[in-house]
C-alpha cells in the first residue's frame, strides 16, 4: 500500500508534469494549427450560452483560487481567522464549482442530443468532459462534506506540492485523507496528463488581447449593392 | 519493464530503512505516548509495563502493526480494551512494520525492568481567561506560535453555530473526555498521532501553553455540551444553491441582447411585419 501510494502520488505526478510539458511543446511546434478547442458554436447556439458561459466563468474562478491557495496560504489562512470571511471564501467556491457543475450538465446535454454538436465531439472530448466532472462532484463533495478545504489545503496540499518541487514528495500527507479527496488529487494529476493530448491545449493560448484592444469593425471592402445589380 | 520494479523496490526499501533508523526511544515519544505510560498509570490506552505478561509478543506485534485487522477479526481481547479506551480505536502508526514493533517491545520491556522512577502529573488548573484563547486559538483568531493551521479548518464543536466548523476531522465536543481529560489530551496533543494530523504537526507541534488553553476549552465545551446538528451542511448547501441561482440571472441579464441566430429572429420580424399590415 505504501508503494502503491507512492507510485501515485510520489512519481505519477512527475511524469504527468513531464508529459504535459514536453507534448504541450512538441505538438505546438509540430501541429500548431491543432491547438484550439474547435467552437461548435456555429453548429448549435442556444444551450450553448447557457453551457459554456457558466462552465468557463465557474472553473477558472475555481482554479485560480486553488492557485492562490498554492501561492499565498498564509494570506488564506489569515483571511479565514474570522469565521464569517472564512463562510464568505467557501460560499463562494462552492457557488463556483456549482456554477461549473450546471454548465458542464448541459455541455454534456448538449453535446449528446444535438446531433450536429455530437458528431464533432471526439473520443478525448468525452473523456476529457468526464473526467473534469469527476474533479467537480469531487470537489464540492470535499466542500460538503470535508470541509473547510480552504483552511486546510494550506497544511495538507500545500506541504505536498512544495515537497513535489523540492524533488523530496511527501505522500504522508496525503495517503490518509478521505478517498474523496484523494480521487480529486488524482484527478488533477490525470487531467495534466491528457492535456497535451486533447482540446485541452486551447489554455495555453488563449487569445487574452480579445479582452482589452480596441473593437474592430468588420465590413465589406466593396459596395455589395452594386455587386447584385 | 524492470526499471520501474526495481526503483519502486529502491523506494520501499529506503523508506523503511529511514523509518527503521529511528530509535524505538524516539519513536515511542512520537507515536505512542500520546496514549500509553510504561508504569504511569491508564492514559487513553492501557499502561503498557508488564504488556507481555498479558498478551503474546506475536499477539502485540500483530495489534501493533494492524490494530484495524485484529479488531475486525473478533478478537475478543482487543474488544475488552477498545471498550475500555473509551472506544478511542489503536491507531497504526506512520512506518510501523514487524520488526520495529518488536523493538518497541524490547525499549518497553527495558524501561519497565530498568526501575526508572515515574514523574507524578499534576493537572493544570483552567482560569475562565484560557477558556477564551483556548476558543480564539480554536477558531483561529490567535495565531498558533508554531504556525500549525487553527482547529477549526478541519474540526467542529457543536456549540459553533451558523456554517459550524470543519468536517475533515472528527467532533472535538466531548474529546476532552474522550481522551482521557487533562492527561491523556496533554500528551496527545503534544504529538497528535493520527496518521492525518502526524505530518501536519510534527514540524508545528503546538506550545504547553497552547496546550492548557485549548484543553480549557474544549473541557468547557464537554460540559456544556449542545446536540450535534446537520443544520449546518444544509445551510452550507442552501446558500451555495441560491447564489448559484443568482448568478444565472445574472449572466442572462448581462448578455440578454446576445447573438443568438440569423434566421428565426429574420422570419419573427417578418410575421410581425405580415400581421401588422393585416391588423
Amino acid at each position: 500500500m505504501k508503494t502503491f501510494n507512492f507510485v501515485l502520488y510520489g512519481i505519477f505526478p512527475y511524469i504527468a508534469i513531464f508529459i504535459f510539458i514536453f507534448f504541450s511543446i512538441y505538438r505546438y511546434t509540430r501541429r500548431g494549427y491543432s491547438y484550439s478547442s474547435l467552437s461548435s458554436q456555429f453548429l448549435e447556439n442556444r444551450i450553448h450560452f447557457w453551457a459554456l458561459v457558466p462552465f468557463h466563468f465557474g472553473i477558472i474562478f475555481i482554479f485560480l483560487g486553488h492557485l492562490v491557495a498554492f501561492l499565498l496560504p498564509t494570506y488564506i489562512l489569515s483571511w479565514n481567522s474570522d469565521l464569517t470571511r472564512l463562510y464568505i471564501l467557501e460560499i463562494s467556491a462552492f457557488m463556483g464549482g456549482l456554477f461549473t457543475l450546471m454548465g458542464m450538465l448541459a455541455i454534456f446535454i448538449r453535446r449528446w442530443t444535438n446531433p450536429r454538436a455530437k458528431i464533432v465531439t471526439s473520443r478525448m472530448d468525452w473523456i476529457v468532459l468526464t473526467l473534469i466532472m469527476i474533479q467537480v462532484l469531487s470537489g464540492l463533495g470535499t466542500a460538503v462534506f470535508n470541509s473547510w478545504g480552504s483552511s486546510w489545503f494550506t497544511a495538507v496540499a500545500n506541504p505536498y506540492l512544495m515537497s513535489l518541487l523540492r524533488m523530496d514528495p511527501q505522500v504522508g500527507f496525503i495517503a490518509p485523507l478521505p478517498w474523496m479527496i484523494q480521487l480529486h488529487i488524482m484527478g488533477a494529476w490525470l487531467t495534466l496528463f491528457l492535456f497535451p493530448f486533447s482540446r485541452l491545449v486551447h489554455i495555453l493560448v488563449v487569445p487574452n488581447p480579445y479582452l482589452w484592444r480596441k473593437p474592430q469593425m468588420v465590413r465589406w471592402n466593396w459596395n455589395p449593392k452594386k455587386r447584385f445589380i | 519493464m524492470r526499471i520501474p520494479y526495481f526503483i519502486s523496490g529502491l523506494i520501499f526499501l529506503t523508506s523503511a530503512v529511514g523509518y527503521a533508523q529511528n530509535s524505538p526511544e524516539q519513536y515511542f515519544q512520537t507515536n505512542c505516548q500520546a496514549c500509553h505510560t510504561i508504569g504511569g498509570g491508564k492514559l487513553i490506552g492501557p499502561d503498557l509495563k508488564d504488556v507481555e505478561t498479558r498478551q503474546t509478543r506475536e499477539w502485540l506485534i500483530n495489534w501493533i502493526t494492524d490494530p484495524a485487522s485484529v479488531l475486525a477479526s473478533g478478537d475478543p481481547y482487543a474488544a475488552k480494551i477498545l471498550i475500555e479506551a473509551n472506544n478511542v480505536p489503536m491507531v497504526p502508526s506512520p512506518g510501523i512494520n514487524a520488526e520495529l514493533a518488536a523493538r518497541l517491545l524490547d525499549y518497553i520491556l527495558e524501561i519497565a525492568t530498568s526501575g526508572t522512577p515515574v514523574v507524578a502529573y499534576i493537572p493544570p488548573t483552567f482560569t475562565p481567561e484560557d477558556i477564551v484563547i483556548g476558543k480564539a486559538i480554536f477558531l483561529g483568531k490567535q495565531k498558533l506560535t508554531n504556525t500549525g493551521p487553527p482547529c477549526v479548518s478541519c474540526h467542529q464543536v457543536n456549540s459553533l453555530s451558523g456554517l459550524g466548523g470543519g468536517k475533515l476531522g472528527v467532533n472535538l465536543t466531548d474529546v476532552y473526555f474522550r481522551l482521557g481529560e487533562a492527561r491523556g489530551l496533554t500528551n496527545w496533543l503534544k504529538a497528535p498521532p493520527t496518521v492525518t494530523m502526524s505530518p501536519v504537526f510534527a514540524d508545528h507541534p503546538l506550545t504547553d501553553e497552547e496546550i492548557v488553553e485549548l484543553m480549557a476549552f474544549f473541557k468547557n465545551e464537554g460540559e456544556t455540551t449542545n446536540a450535534p446538528t446537520l443544520a449546518s451542511v444544509a445551510n452550507f448547501i442552501l446558500y451555495g444553491i441560491l447564489g448559484t441561482i443568482l448568478l444565472f440571472v445574472l449572466i442572462g441579464s448581462i448578455w440578454s441582447g446576445r447573438f443568438t441566430a440569423v434566421r428565426k429572429p429574420m422570419i419573427a420580424a417578418s410575421k410581425h411585419t405580415k400581421s401588422t399590415i393585416q391588423g
